[in-house]
């Protein structure tokens, strides 16, 4: 009788694993933080994340050095090493990182002088020497920039969200505190 | 022509396990590993030892694993997968047959992975995996440091090690889950503590204590006492842990040249302000992920059961204990579990919602049963026979006790809604137990994932490399520092040249000598040896001494550096050289913009004035820009301060410094010029802007081994490369071109 208890157990076991895991899905698909209504942002050459389609990219952004279809898109940029990318799940674009060298003449001030200073700073690899990432969660804007001075790095492109939801979605690797690992 | 193959998910997941175990593993497992990632554009030739720093791979894999996405691969993933097979039976009985170290299989299994590599596909650059830049998330708080410790492992039972790491895995976690709180509180414990978990008892730490200084011999006596008490205390824990980690021996890193790259440290220790040691673990990729996790759920709890659990588990008998500490530990941390992260939020938050506040009485009253259910799911997840090992073990401690009964009640539960559609009653409170051990459950796997990840790795690599074939070591005495009053100056200097490998032939001497003062740079007597000898044996030593007299407004407010120069020809190369390094200072030499700030000891001040007039006369165009940059940097010597291994530049014109680095000149130069790297870039950051977009630059990292693929890092260690003339940078041809060209020009 033992043994028909424990193979019951068993199978009920199973099957609540799975039942537990559909419930979790669902759950974790049910935000428990107010999504914030998608608005339109800050936009590079005509593209606005959350709104331009694939479509769009590709006739601004041009060729993609890898394949069109997928969802991440690089494309030449002026350093070498590092491509534009855009980021399209599926047909709309919800991320863009631009990469700035200093052929491009873009500078923090450029970003400052349209949207005032970044409400959020986040620290990353690059805080040890002196780039922090500069966010602007409801303006859908952010940019890795100097601390002191105007050089620029990036500048990334998203659909308006709060800072939680940036960090989760697009800056996993940064934190709200400086903590040099050298 | 080659199948087109896709590295699947399972694929992806035991590599990435393999990667997270360093070399911990049999040379078979390696072979395959690195069999499959060579196949991954970009990653032709990469060692095994590199594998295991690569961030970027271990992204690509994780991308993998998660199905984000699927790279395919020129070959035939299960034709590798065969040939490991057929390699293994061969391997077992080589192994059963010798006395083997797993150095050498892993240095042959790398070298017949290499031979194996079939011909090269046009080099791609590696796709960026992720969205946004994934930059490696900040390792927590990684301590300052002075000592490190490697723990050598020894061979053991496999049965015995793979039963006592479970057996010991709840007391392993809540040390681990508790380290940042009880290092506030007691970091003596938590020292203790971290090193009993690794197996390392009082008896490895008490052996070696002739082998440092008096000082520090001071503050390990307390060490050893701290892990003395937590012995009995937890003198069941201790035995098991014994059997689990079983260790060979243990070694003191007190510097650089002890020859092995920070990540490949066990552990590190940093002296407390009050006295004592305070336990920095290093982890790895995993055990970071694991570690913050179970922090978060369960810091504060296991710092609790391991305060409180000294008297309850000395009265237990050793069988019970295992299960009562799971038992106990696991029960307090959920309880106590009010503000855990994301997902893991938001269930508890559903549940609450759903079930109503007495839930957590609930779960806690529950608690033995959703252990058992995480024991189970952990293992049969996890795989393999550890992870069976656990399931097994799991439900036999979740079984054995009322969990049999309650699991009879539960089928009972579930038959009674079939028959009458009572569904809520019965199906409420083990669909409660299965969702309460899902992030249990995550966490155990971690966590078994992270014990073998403890172990050192057997192959090493050296910060600062030296030849192979030659050494040479320069020594002076008296060693100074001397005052200009002191002038003339006379000391006695001992060159010893080694042949490390085999027999050195075909020599040549080279000697100089150069006084740095702030007027500028002149040469000064180095005398050669009348006669160079024919060839130098290992057995027998090259020794030259020679007695210098320093004299004259020259030397005034000085660096005195002597290097002596070998070149010779070995069994395996033709020119191969090497260098020994002397320095003495006189009067206060020129320090550029640095300035010695704070207290310093009477030794470290001597080795990083040498560093910086080191630095001012070997590279002065690289010390002009950062002195353009800052008008002063400020170095301190601040061991708390410092956040690696050696040093800290934490932004801005400021330096801190540990003794670590400074044994001597030469580590001191590395040290100073890699941390100075930083300050440049900060005051600078037109020139980390240019590295970025150098051709080729950001494909190379990680520069000669360290930094991961960090650019920020690779900026600093290539100028740091550069400064000391290392020879891996030649490796490294662009970050090369770019430091000779932008930054030592």
């Amino acid at each position: 009788m033992g043994k028909i208890k424990i193979r019951i157990l068993l199978v009920l076991l199973l099957g609540l694993f799975v039942v537990g895991a559909f419930l979790l899905l669902r759950a974790r698909s049910t935000p428990s933080l107010p999504t914030p209504t998608p608005s339109a942002g800050a936009k590079y050459k005509f593209l606005i994340p959350g709104t331009s389609s694939r479509g769009d990219v590709l006739k601004n952004l041009g060729q993609p050095l890898n394949d069109e279809a997928s969802e991440l898109l690089n494309f030449k940029s002026n350093n070498p090493n590092l491509p534009h990318q855009a980021v399209v799940p599926e047909d709309t674009v919800v991320f863009i990182r631009e990469i700035i060298t200093a052929k491009d003449k873009k500078t923090t001030e450029d970003i400052t002088s349209q949207y005032g200073n970044a409400p959020y700073t986040l620290y990353g690899p690059a805080s040890v020497n002196g780039f922090n990432l500069y966010v602007y969660p409801d303006k859908g804007i952010a940019y890795i920039g100097h601390v002191e001075e105007s050089i620029l790095l990036e500048i990334w492109y998203f659909q308006p969200t709060t800072i939680e939801d940036f960090q989760t979605r697009w800056a996993k690797g940064y934190s709200t505190t400086h903590r040099p690992i050298q | 022509m080659a199948k087109e193959i896709t590295i699947d998910i399972e694929t992806a997941r035991r590599l990435l396990f393999i990667l997270s175990l360093e070399g911990d593993v049999k040379r078979e497992e390696i072979e395959w590993a690195l069999g499959i990632i060579h196949q991954i554009p970009g990653y032709e030739s990469i060692t095994l030892t590199k594998a295991v720093q690569d961030r970027a791979l271990k992204e690509i894999l994780v991308a993998i694993a998660a199905e984000q996405i699927s790279p395919t691969t020129p070959k035939d993933l299960e034709t590798l997968i065969e040939d490991a097979q057929k390699r293994e039976a061969a391997l077992e009985a080589a192994e059963k047959t010798g006395e083997k170290r797993t150095e050498e299989f892993i240095a042959a299994a790398e070298k017949a992975a290499k031979t194996k590599a079939q011909t090269k596909t046009p080099p791609v650059p590696p796709e960026p995996q992720a969205a946004a830049p994934e930059t490696a998330a900040p390792s927590p708080t990684e301590a300052p440091v002075s000592l490190g410790i490697k723990i050598t492992p020894e061979a053991g039972k496999v049965l015995q090690k793979v039963t006592s790491r479970i057996a010991t895995a709840p007391f392993r976690a809540a040390v681990s889950f508790a380290g940042p709180t009880l290092t506030a509180d007691e970091p003596g414990r938590a020292a203790a503590l971290s090193l009993l978990a690794r197996g390392v008892t009082s008896e490895h730490v008490e052996k070696k204590l002739g082998e440092v200084d008096t000082k520090s011999q001071e503050k390990l006596q307390s060490l050893v006492k701290a892990i003395k008490a937590e012995e009995q205390f937890f003198s069941v824990q201790t035995r098991l842990l014994k059997q689990a980690f079983p260790v060979k021996e243990i070694t003191f890193l007190l510097s650089p040249e002890s020859g092995l790259t920070q990540t490949q440290v066990a552990i590190f220790f940093k002296p407390q302000e009050r006295g004592g040691f305070e336990a920095v673990p290093r982890r790895s990729f995993f055990g970071d992920l694991a570690n913050r996790f179970g922090s978060q759920l369960f810091g504060k709890a296991s710092s609790n059961f391991l305060k409180k659990g000294a008297e309850k588990v000395a009265t237990k008998v050793a069988g019970k204990v295992a299960t009562k500490l799971a038992t106990e530990a696991a029960t307090t941390a959920v309880a106590a579990a009010t503000g855990p992260p994301g997902w893991v939020t938001k269930v508890i938050a559903w549940l609450a919602t759903e079930i109503g506040p007495k839930v957590l009485g609930w779960i806690k009253k529950h608690f033995k049963d959703i252990l058992g259910v995480s024991l189970v799911a952990g293992g049969v997840l996890v795989g393999g026979g550890a992870g069976m090992a656990v399931a097994l073990g799991g439900g036999l401690i979740w079984l054995g006790g009322a969990g049999l009964t309650t699991a009879g009640q539960y089928a009972g539960g579930f038959l009674s809604f079939f028959v009458s559609n009572l569904l809520i009653p019965a199906f409420a409170k083990p669909l409660l137990i299965i969702l309460i051990s899902v992030p249990v459950t995550v966490a155990l796997i971690l966590f078994i994932i992270n014990s073998g990840a403890y172990v050192v790795p057997p192959s090493s690599s050296s910060v600062l490399e030296e030849n192979p074939f030659i050494g040479v070591v320069k020594e002076v005495e008296p060693a100074g520092p001397f005052e200009n009053s002191n002038l003339p100056v006379s000391v006695s200097y001992a060159i010893t040249v080694t042949a490390k490998r085999g027999t050195i032939t075909n020599i040549s001497f080279e000697h100089k000598c150069e006084a740095i003062a702030e007027k500028g740079t002149s040469p000064c007597p180095a005398p050669l040896p009348e006669t160079t000898p024919l060839e130098i044996s290992p057995v027998e030593p090259y020794v030259y001494t020679y007695t210098q007299t320093y004299s004259g407004a020259s030397y005034r407010d000085s660096l005195v550096i002597n290097t002596f120069t070998v070149t010779a020809d070995t069994s395996e190369t033709t020119g191969s050289s090497a260098s020994g390094v002397a320095s003495i200072i006189i009067g206060n030499p020129p320090t550029g913009c640095y300035n010695i700030a704070g207290t310093w000891p009477a030794n470290e001040r001597a080795a990083i004035m040498a560093a910086v007039s080191n630095l001012i006369g070997g590279s002065p165009t690289y010390v002009a820009r950062l002195c353009a940059a800052y008008s002063q940097v400020n170095l301190y010597y601040d061991p708390p301060k410092v956040c690696g291994a050696w040093g800290c530049a934490p932004g801005g014109n400021v330096i801190y410094f540990n003794s670590a680095g400074l044994g001597n000149t030469h580590n001191a130069t590395y040290i100073l010029a890699h941390e100075s790297g930083h300050v440049l870039s900060y005051g600078s950051p037109n020139l980390y802007q240019a590295y970025l977009a150098f051709p080729g630059t950001l494909g190379e990292l990680p520069v000669c081994t360290y930094g991961g693929g960090e650019p920020a890092e690779g900026f600093a260690e290539a100028i740091a490369r550069f400064a000391v003339g290392s020879s891996c940078l030649a490796n490294e041809p662009n970050n090369k071109l770019f430091v000779e060209t932008y930054i030592f020009r």
